[in-house]
């Protein structure tokens, strides 16, 4: 208490001078001595309820805690908290509009100075806010998950594969279905049992796709639609020599598949001894192997190979070519003995046995495929594509700069005619892109992580003059900095291209109300990330008690004063 | 006036009591009435009913609690203060004690014989308060003032005080100097007569409406042109003539297509838009069966009846629905086929209908061995062709018991077609028999029989027909054909039906005909193409052509009930036939299978002379000349595609997608704003679907850096 004259002193004053000549004139007024005294102190009583409805007392509460409401903050997470917390709503959060708001955090904390701890609320911090928080403890109690939470699609396909992408979906989501670009339903599946799901889709055209991810809840009504923007790319040529002991429908298949993508494929296939079906070169020349990319024997064409050949491929082998040895049946015990050089261990079983790739290839109908009848240990190979028990069907190592592969599969090509070129096209696509010879690397820089539209993005890897194309056809000029990084703040959402110096990549932005699942999954994940040490020591701060029990008493007590000495 | 005071005087009071609510409600009376007023137009409307309720009960609220003051007392007081008659004991009078003390009976005398002639001559006071003017007065002007602030508050939120608005609600891109665009447009449709919809006027110049609409277009443009055109996409021209300030046109909805206005005889450029015409066709009715509920039905026992179940839909109306029921009687070579349709009724409903009815089998005659096949056709209303729709054919069948058929094996040597020639023949027997009985028979009689051998005579035909690669009819001609050829010469049945991949059929059918897993072998001959049909040498294909030209005509006479003039058609049939039976070779094709020829010479020798590497030839995929993936390709790199082609190639694959017109009219669109990205994106989904599948790529994997390069290089040279 200052020796100044402040307005709150004054008002004291004239309220006590009130009370006295109140007091003095109820007294006066009652004839009977205790109805004086019950009316005069009900008198008092009354102006001390109007000062301390103006001037309610402070008490001294644990005040360093700010409560941060960010979106997914629901009404109960409000009634829970104390009456004395204060309580800060950042934009998007459902609060009443008693609570206060702030833009950011930064402007939250710099109207709360005493503020030592911050108290998360909802879906957890947007990325703006979490560089803010990380020089604070954080204490975070999230919402409930809702929608679609986590999804892994690929950013890039090649042309025709049947790409596959998987994620998780909760309540109230039942049911998940792909739309291509064109908006038709391309794949759907009832969600599992922890809510995964997995899903595929044909890349059909080179360029920007947007697929669409949409969960439906039990009444077939829409939880939840999330934009899958795909990059699609081209392929490459490469050039193949096949050996086959004999033609059969894999390697027609196989050749006809090559062909369509690009595979410059020459084939020897036997037909008898010293005769064979042949188109193209396929001689096994140091000279054929240095400018091949791959070759695929048989187990019956490896019998048949000179020794010149089969050390002239080791060789090129070694030298970064690619070599898939494909099994159709039981072996030889000269091959057996060759290839347990090469660190493959056989042995011939009776019967081919019979495996599934449902979950491999995505296909939705239950199919089966014969793996041939032997039993290969190879120790310290990777795995190239398993069955869905688990079973290795290829594996490969590396051998010097190249690499070596064994296929088990016997009818792959069953594929082709259950009507699944694509899955056929994707499985021998990812096999063999692991085998073949390594061609060098493009300068290839690495697409932005999709981002919603109002969210800073960092867009790296550009040139001296880059700028940001937007899908309005607005030219952003970016400024990047030294690491050649550069932020960029979209306001629209669709492909963007970054144009730096001459080549052009895309990127997507996401809309707002594109997959708010998987964006309340980000913060939420960060903020958990930020959780951190709690304050030592807890500041107490004077905090004034709420006036409206005070306002009301004063109230109650003019009511009943009123209607004692109301004129009857 | 002889009337007690005691009884007049309370009139007063109820009179001023009515009068008191009366002035309440007169008080509410302007609120209420705004109240009802925004009410009746809708404004606000929950808000202004409750209010108005609120303010009537209100208004009664108070009115009464003025009412219950003006009691007894009041009239007394009252009564006191106006008339000095009363000495100030009124009270005596309107509330009189129960037993009365002489002093109180003599006053309250008194006052009745002095206040009866007071009122007789100044009649009875009105103790009635005025109305508050004033008070009603306040109440107007404060609801007049709470009615225009509701108003003024609408009036903002509507927008009317926003300025410059007109300029934006004008619609399409801004009119450069002279351009004359289309203002105003109502077009009347009329949809064809028979579908029942009524005609109306649409106000857009996009429409959509049943094939074989009248269109009449009435439009109104900005500017004064001398001339003006519809220029349709398909190539026509429809001329507008003036009416007054109107521009009139009319036509007939054909075919979906795109429309542009041209003005002066001058081409619309390739900017300005292009409207709309969807035309809806009428589709064929939808059936669904639900009894039977297989296409083959397979019997044990003697059936009672067969109960049928089926139910049609229609876009329009549906028309009638004639279901043709056929019985095959008979087996091997004896088969008679009758024919007869029933007209179904489902009720008068217009767009839905049920059809049940049961076909009394035994009624028609069906035994064991016998076919029974119904067909429903049901048509439309269309007009002038109605469309027509058939369920597929439903067979009831009851399997006879193999019985060995011994006809056709006359010892060691097969001949070849000895089956089909014992038919014709025994056409010609009954033919002659029928000739024979015609006196006996009744006339209609007669005439079935002969149509019946008609019938049969088609069968046999047909039969022949076959090995000349022409089409089948029905299944159930099919079955016992094969049921005649399986039983009745093994070998060759077994070589005439040697299609690849169904070697092993007739092994399935030998065990018995009209199993249901026989759909394979009974619909999966190729007969209509020539290759997998018999093959005959020319010279017996010309016989056999001649031998079924006079079947035909034998049939025609038969059917018409003419016997003795099929009867030499049929007898020139069967020399044909008898002639094609002495023919030297049949050639059977396999198709898929060219053995070449073996050299005899050479043949289990073991010689490998001359014997060299084959070459095989991966024929290249041919691209099917679709512009599509080179329009997606422009698309996606920014450049203006070639969209020339689109046109074309739509009108040449209309089944390519549901809707060619969205993607002429997409395509349009980014003709017209080249840089519109929406447009594209939305052009580039609509082409998607119309991509044709690619093949997958494929992309080698990368060098690792010079780390990693050395690490293997370095794990390379270890021993394993």
């Amino acid at each position: 208490m200052t020796s100044e004259l402040t307005p709150m002193h004054l008002s004291l004053a004239v309220l006590a001078l009130a009370a006295v000549a109140g007091a003095a004139r109820a007294w006066r007024r009652e004839v009977a001595r205790r109805h004086g005294v019950l009316r005069a102190g009900l008198s008092v009583a009354l102006v001390a309820a109007l000062a301390l409805a103006l001037f309610p007392p402070r008490v001294s509460r644990p005040a360093d805690t700010v409560t941060v409401l960010t979106p997914g903050a629901t009404a109960a997470d409000l009634k829970a908290l104390p009456w004395f917390a204060t309580a800060v709503a950042l934009p998007g959060a459902m609060a009443p509009k008693t609570i206060e708001t702030a833009p950011d955090l930064a402007t939250a904390l710099r109207r709360h100075p005493e503020a030592r701890t911050v108290d998360v609320r909802g879906n957890g911090l947007p990325p703006r806010d979490q560089p803010v928080a990380a020089m604070l403890p954080l204490r975070f109690m999230p919402g409930a998950e809702r929608g679609l939470v986590a999804l892994n699609a690929p950013a890039r396909a090649l042309l025709g594969t049947q790409w596959r992408l998987d994620g998780r979906a909760l309540l109230p989501a039942v049911r998940v279905e792909l739309r291509d670009p064109s908006g038709a339903v391309v794949d759907q599946v009832t969600l599992g049992v922890d809510g995964a799901f997995r899903l595929s889709a044909l890349a059909r055209a080179t360029g920007e796709a947007r697929y669409e991810l949409r969960a439906f809840d039990a009444a077939q009504g829409l939880v939840e639609a999330a934009s899958i923007p795909l990059l699609i790319e081209p392929g490459e040529g490469l050039r193949a020599i096949v050996r086959a002991g004999a033609p059969d429908p894999e390697l027609k298949y196989w050749r006809r598949w090559a062909s369509d993508a690009g595979i410059a494929v020459a084939v020897s296939a036997g037909v008898s001894d010293g005769l064979s079906l042949r188109d193209g070169d396929a001689a096994l020349t140091a000279s054929a192997l240095a400018e091949s990319d791959l070759v695929i024997v048989d187990e019956r064409a490896w019998l048949a190979l000179l020794p010149a050949e089969k050390s002239a491929l080791l060789a090129a082998v070694r030298d970064g070519l690619g070599l898939l040895l494909r099994v159709a049946g039981p072996l030889e015990p000269g091959v057996a003995a060759d290839w347990q050089a090469l660190g493959l261990v056989t042995e011939n079983l009776d019967t081919p046995s019979t495996v599934t790739l449902d979950r491999r290839t995505g296909l939705r109908a239950r199919e089966t495929f014969t793996a041939a009848p032997v039993t290969i240990t190879a120790t310290g190979w990777e795995r190239l594509l398993e069955d869905d028990r688990g079973a290795p069907l290829a594996q490969w190592r590396s051998e010097g700069r190249g690499r070596i592969g064994v296929w088990t599969l016997l009818d792959s090509y069953r594929l082709v005619l259950l009507g699944e070129p694509a899955r056929y096209g994707s499985l021998w696509q990812t096999a063999l892109a692991t085998i073949t010879r390594p061609r060098a690397p493009e300068a290839e820089a690495a697409l932005p992580a999709t981002g919603w539209i109002d969210e800073r993005s960092v867009l790296c890897g550009l040139g001296d003059r880059a700028a940001v194309l937007a899908p309005s056809g607005a030219l952003i000029t970016l400024l990047p900095r030294v690491d050649r990084c550069a932020a960029f703040w979209p306001g629209e959402s669709g492909w963007h291209r970054i144009q730096s110096g001459a080549e052009s990549r895309p990127f997507y932005v996401r809309a707002a109300d594109d997959a708010p699942g998987l964006r309340a999954a980000r913060d939420r994940a960060a903020t958990r990330r930020l959780v951190g040490r709690t304050a030592d020591d807890v500041a107490l701060r004077d905090v004034p008690l709420p006036r409206w029990p005070f306002a009301l008493l004063f109230l109650l007590l003019a009511s009943a004063l009123w209607w004692r000495e109301r004129p009857r | 006036m002889n009337v007690p005071l005691s009884s007049v005087l309370p009139t007063l009071r109820t009179q001023a009591r009515r009068h008191a609510v009366l002035r309440a409600l007169a008080v509410a009376a302007p609120p209420g009435i705004a109240l009802a007023a925004l009410t009746a137009l809708g404004i606000a409307l929950p808000m202004t009913s409750l209010l108005g309720v609120l303010v009537l009960v209100t208004a009664l609220a108070l009115g009464w609690r003025d009412a219950r003051r003006l009691d007894a007392r009041w009239l007394a007081r009252r009564l006191d203060a106006s008339f000095r008659e009363f000495d100030d004991s009124a009270a005596l009078i309107v509330s009189p004690p129960d037993a009365p003390t002489p002093l109180q009976a003599l006053q309250q005398a008194r006052l009745e014989r002095r206040l009866a002639a007071t009122f007789a001559a100044q009649g009875l006071p009105d103790f009635r308060a005025p109305l508050p003017r004033a008070a009603i007065a306040r109440s107007a002007a404060v609801s007049l003032l709470l009615v225009l602030l509701v108003l003024l508050v609408l009036a903002a939120q509507r927008g009317l005080f926003d300025r410059g608005d007109a300029a934006s609600i004008a619609s399409g891109p801004a009119a450069s100097a002279g351009a004359i665009e289309l203002a105003d447009a109502r077009v009347r449709v009329t949809p064809p007569a028979y579908t029942g919809l009524s005609a109306t006027t649409e106000s857009s110049a996009d429409i959509k409406a049943p094939l074989g609409s009248a269109l009449a277009w009435s439009l109104r443009f900005s500017g004064e042109p001398r001339t003006a055109a519809l220029r349709l996409s398909d190539g026509r021209v429809l001329p507008l003539t003036k009416q007054g300030e109107r521009w009139t046109a009319t036509d007939t909805l054909q075919q979906s297509a795109l429309y542009r206005i041209a003005f002066n005889d001058v081409e619309p450029a390739a900017g300005v838009r292009a409207y709309r015409l969807d035309a809806v066709p009428d589709q064929a009715p939808e059936i669904t069966v639900r009894l039977p509920e297989k296409t083959l039905t397979l019997l044990d026992a003697a059936p009672k009846e067969w109960p049928l179940d089926i139910e049609a839909r229609d876009d329009y109306a549906l028309g009638a629905a004639v279901l043709t029921i056929t019985l095959a009687q008979g087996s091997g070579e004896q088969v008679k086929v009758t024919e007869q349709t029933r007209v179904l009724d489902g009720g008068s409903a217009r767009r839905e209908r049920r059809y049940r009815t049961t076909i009394d089998v035994a009624a028609l005659g069906y035994a064991q061995g016998d076919d029974l096949i119904v067909r429903l056709s049901v048509s439309d209303n269309h007009a002038p062709e109605p469309n027509v729709a058939s369920t597929a054919s439903y067979i009831l069948r009851w399997p006879q018991r193999r019985a060995t058929d011994t006809a056709g094996l006359d010892g060691p040597v097969q001949k070849v077609l000895p089956a089909y020639f014992r038919s014709q023949r025994q056409i010609i027997i009954d033919t002659e028999a029928l000739i024979a009985a015609r006196p006996t028979l009744a006339a209609s009689a007669f005439e079935e029989t002969s149509d019946t051998l008609g019938v049969d005579q088609k069968v046999l035909r047909l039969r022949y027909g076959q090995f000349l690669g022409e089409g089948f009819e029905s299944a159930a001609e099919r079955a016992p054909a094969e049921a005649a050829a399986a039983t009745g010469a093994d070998a060759p049945a077994e070589s005439l039906k040697q299609i690849p991949g169904e070697a092993e059929a007739p092994e399935a059918s030998r065990n018995g005909l009209g199993q249901a897993e026989d759909v394979l072998h009974e619909f999966g001959h190729a007969h209509d193409i020539d290759e997998a049909a018999t093959l005959l040498d020319p010279e017996t294909r010309r016989l056999l052509k001649r031998a079924l030209d006079e079947m035909w005509q034998a049939e025609l006479n038969l059917r018409q009930a003419k016997p003795v003039d099929a009867l030499p058609y049929e007898y020139k049939a069967l020399d044909y036939i008898k002639q094609v039976q002495q023919a030297e070779r049949i050639y059977l094709q396999r198709a898929g299978l060219e053995l070449p020829q073996a050299d005899l010479s050479r043949r289990l020798t073991g010689e490998r002379k001359d014997l060299s590497d084959r070459r095989i030839v991966l024929p290249t995929a041919a691209a099917d000349g679709s512009p599509v993936p080179a329009i997606v390709a422009a698309l996606d790199a920014g450049t203006r595609p070639d969209l020339s082609t689109l046109n074309a190639w739509l009108a040449a694959h209309p089944d390519a997608t549901p809707d060619a017109l969205g993607v002429l009219a997409a395509a349009d669109q980014v003709q017209r704003e080249p840089d519109c990205g929406r447009c594209r994106a939305d052009l580039k989904a609509r082409l998607w679907p119309l991509l044709p599948v690619p093949p997958t790529a494929l992309k080698a994997r990368r060098t690792p850096d010079a780390a990693g390069s050395a690490w293997l290089d370095a794990i390379g040279s270890v021993p394993r």
